[in-house]
């Protein structure tokens, strides 16, 4: 199956500073992907030069078709993108309506056909009530789903998405959440999503592309991604865990401050970095694992954290209820993953 | 230098380090570290070059205070060679780890070739902006829809009609001014009836259509810079370009087409406003008959001087709309940035509009000729 998004080699360099270096990934088509990384890292520049508004090097195909090579660039306009900005970049003095019918006006449609594209387009998003609104009438979400309703319109074959959640409050983002998995259903384009919330891309994503400082460090699927971090740049993006210290034998057993343990498999000897995340650590009876005190409680909604040192090292465990300053026995299970090799 | 760290020594005996960009990226261990690099015996002075390592994170920042303080510990002068982003993160948030060098400014022929370069690429985007704005005014014109010609329309009332009072006010005054401040010299000579002559040709060939396209760079030019430059910021623009709009079609050349006819009517406005502030220091102060000024004064103005001055106004009217458009486009920064843009076209449109005067009026002194 050809692939909807193909960026080989892509370099970008914005005033003598190098933003995107060496970015090579393929989304099939239809597939949804998410680059997650810190901001700063870059995402959106790739976004921008996969669009055209960028000048770089490499390549891009978008349906199988080249839109950037060296010496060739297709114009942003015939890329057959929908892109949706991360300030949205409504135009204030435009109602709704009216923002989906310039879109359409240089696709050359005739009447008829362009209202029904911007009644088809404003009904599935629930603003066609609002068609003659200006942006400035409109409240956060409805703004959001304008800005979306524009970026489909023509029908794109890919969908850029330029952290869509990040000028929504909470409540809103999982309304936004929602709305993408729908959209992305209903249209069936392929898309690729810049975000720095790694929930939100564990939630849309098919496929996960991790960034930062301008290099793509891993890529893959979410399940995968988090079960095998490539380090621990990737293991911080992907949210809670703390990377030990630990020294792997020939049996492919870790030495830890926890005591000796099994790992997740892996080709890695000798001293590295091991990620222990909450669910890896059980407070236990006592003589299991090591003694430690409980120096904190987080009370986390649905779920508690208990933070207790270990070796120097704040840790949080899955917890019922203990009391700051418990004297606990902390323990290592569930094969825990060897990030990389360490160095120094 | 990617990936690799080096330490030499430099002709003056300056250890100069440059550490592997890793070395900032994460917890490096101590391997990494700069201050590692340096051989334990080592005095003097060293520079740690981070030049290179890419954008400090807090942690790149944290191995460097480090670094710094065991070299400072050892006894070492140590001072950093940051890029421009490197040193600004370094000043907000390396709480004074040693000072980093002065950033090094481009000298002599590097300056003046960077000065070349900027100039050519100014001009550039101008022509390239210049003739973009006039095909599409010329096919908005030629075929003309509702939409276009609405958004002309507006224009030509925010662009023209509006500024009537201001230019009204202004040209009728600089009339009374001229008339006033010449008339003691005629007089000396007994020609107070060129007081006619010397208000209407004045006004009309120069006063007239530069002091208005002065009052409307500062007004609409202005607005011009920063409506395009906010709409940069907020990323309209991309919008636009990644949807097939052409930006300089949808905001420059209904613009364009509004001054070309606003800034002529509302100059010649001006020009005869001036002509009646003199007409009435000539009749009031000067005691001249109304009829034998207004006689002197058509005799005096030919029309072909008038219509110069109108020639030259919608000259004026291209300069202000391309130089705004320019500095919109050119916008950086944030809100600081639109408001800089603002500022630089005004001030580079009445630039312009003295260099387009001085050249054509010389060419049409050297046609009269």
């Amino acid at each position: 199956m050809s692939a909807g998004l193909e960026v080989q080699g892509l370099n970008c360099e914005l005033g003598g500073r190098v933003v995107c270096r060496d970015i090579s990934f393929a989304v099939e088509r239809g597939g949804f992907a998410s680059i997650l990384g810190p901001s700063g890292a870059g995402k959106s520049t790739v976004l921008r030069c996969i669009a055209g508004l960028l000048e770089c090097a490499g390549e891009v195909r978008i349906g199988g078709a080249v839109v950037q090579q060296a010496g060739r660039s297709v114009a942003p306009e015939a890329r057959g993108l929908g892109y949706l900005f991360q300030g949205l970049g409504l135009w204030p003095q435009l109602s709704v309506a009216e923002h989906l019918h310039l879109v359409l006006k240089p696709l050359r449609l005739d009447a008829a056909e362009r209202r029904q594209r911007v009644a088809q387009s404003l009904e599935p998003l629930g603003i066609a009530a609002l068609a003659a609104r200006l942006p400035g009438e409109l409240s956060g979400g409805e703004r959001q789903r304008l800005a979306l309703a524009r970026a489909l319109v023509t029908r794109p074959q890919v969908l850029l998405l330029d952290e869509p959640t990040s000028s929504v409050d909470q409540g809103l983002k999982h309304a936004v959440r929602a709305l993408l998995a729908a959209t992305r259903q209903r249209e069936g384009c392929t898309v690729l999503h810049v975000t720095h919330d790694h929930e939100e891309a564990m939630e849309l994503a098919d496929q996960l592309l991790l960034m930062d400082q301008g290099c793509l460090l891993q890529q893959g699927r979410p399940e995968a991604v988090w079960q095998r971090p490539a380090s621990r740049t990737v293991a911080r993006l992907l949210g809670e865990g703390v990377a030990i210290a630990a020294t792997v034998d020939a049996q492919g057993q870790a030495d830890t401050p926890f005591g000796r343990v099994p790992v997740a498999a892996t080709e890695k000897r000798g001293a590295v970095w091991l990620l222990v995340r909450p669910e890896n650590l059980r407070l236990g009876a006592a003589g299991e694992g090591i003694p430690a005190r409980v120096t904190r409680m987080l009370f986390l909604g649905s779920r508690r954290h208990a933070c207790v040192a270990v070796a120097d090292v704040e840790h949080r465990v899955e917890s019922a209820d203990v009391a700051a300053g418990t004297a606990v026995w902390v323990s290592l299970h569930g094969l825990p993953a060897v990030l990389e090799e360490r160095r120094g | 230098m990617s990936g690799q760290a080096t330490c030499e020594r430099n002709a003056e005996g300056v250890w100069i380090l440059r550490p592997d960009p890793a070395a900032f990226s994460e917890d490096p261990g101590e391997a990494l570290a700069p201050a590692a690099l340096l051989p334990a015996d080592a005095q003097g002075k060293a520079i740690i070059d981070l030049r290179g390592s890419g954008p400090l994170q807090t942690l790149g920042v944290a191995v460097l205070q480090r670094s710094v303080a065991v070299l400072q510990a050892r006894g070492l002068d140590v001072r950093l060679q940051a890029d421009p982003e490197q040193a600004r993160i370094l000043r907000v948030y390396g709480g004074g780890v040693a000072a980093p060098l002065q950033a090094e400014h481009p000298q002599g022929l590097e300056r003046i070739l960077q000065g070349v370069i900027s100039v050519r690429e100014a001009a550039l985007t101008s022509a390239w902006l210049l003739r973009g704005t006039l095909k599409h005014a010329l096919v908005q014109t030629l075929r003309p829809s509702r939409r276009d010609d609405g958004r002309m329309l507006s224009n030509v009332v925010q662009i023209g009609f509006d500024a009537i009072p201001l230019v009204a006010l202004i040209g009728s005054m600089l009339g009374i001014i001229l008339a006033l401040q010449s008339a003691p010299i005629l007089r000396m000579w007994g020609q107070e009836l060129r007081v006619a002559d010397l208000v209407g040709l004045s006004m009309c060939k120069e006063i007239g259509p530069l002091l208005t396209a002065v009052l409307i760079a500062g007004r609409s030019g202005s607005a011009l810079a920063a409506e395009i430059g906010t709409m940069k910021m907020n990323e309209e623009l991309d919008a636009m370009t990644v949807m097939g709009l052409d930006p300089v079609a949808l905001l420059v050349a209904p613009r364009m087409r509004a001054i070309l006819l606003a800034l002529p009517l509302v100059t010649l406005m001006g020009d005869m406003l001036g002509i009646m502030g003199g007409f009435f220091i000539g009749t009031t102060v000067l005691e001249i008959a109304p009829g034998q000024y207004i006689t002197q004064t058509l005799e005096q103005v030919p029309l072909n001087d008038i219509l110069g001055g109108l020639v030259k106004s919608a000259l004026f009217g291209v300069v202000i709309i391309t130089v705004s458009a320019w500095q919109g486009f050119a916008t950086s920064g944030g809100a600081s940035g639109v408001g800089r843009s603002a500022t630089r076209s005004v001030v580079y449109s009445i630039l312009w509009i003295i260099i387009v005067d001085a050249a054509y009026t010389s060419v049409d002194i050297s046609l009269d000729l």
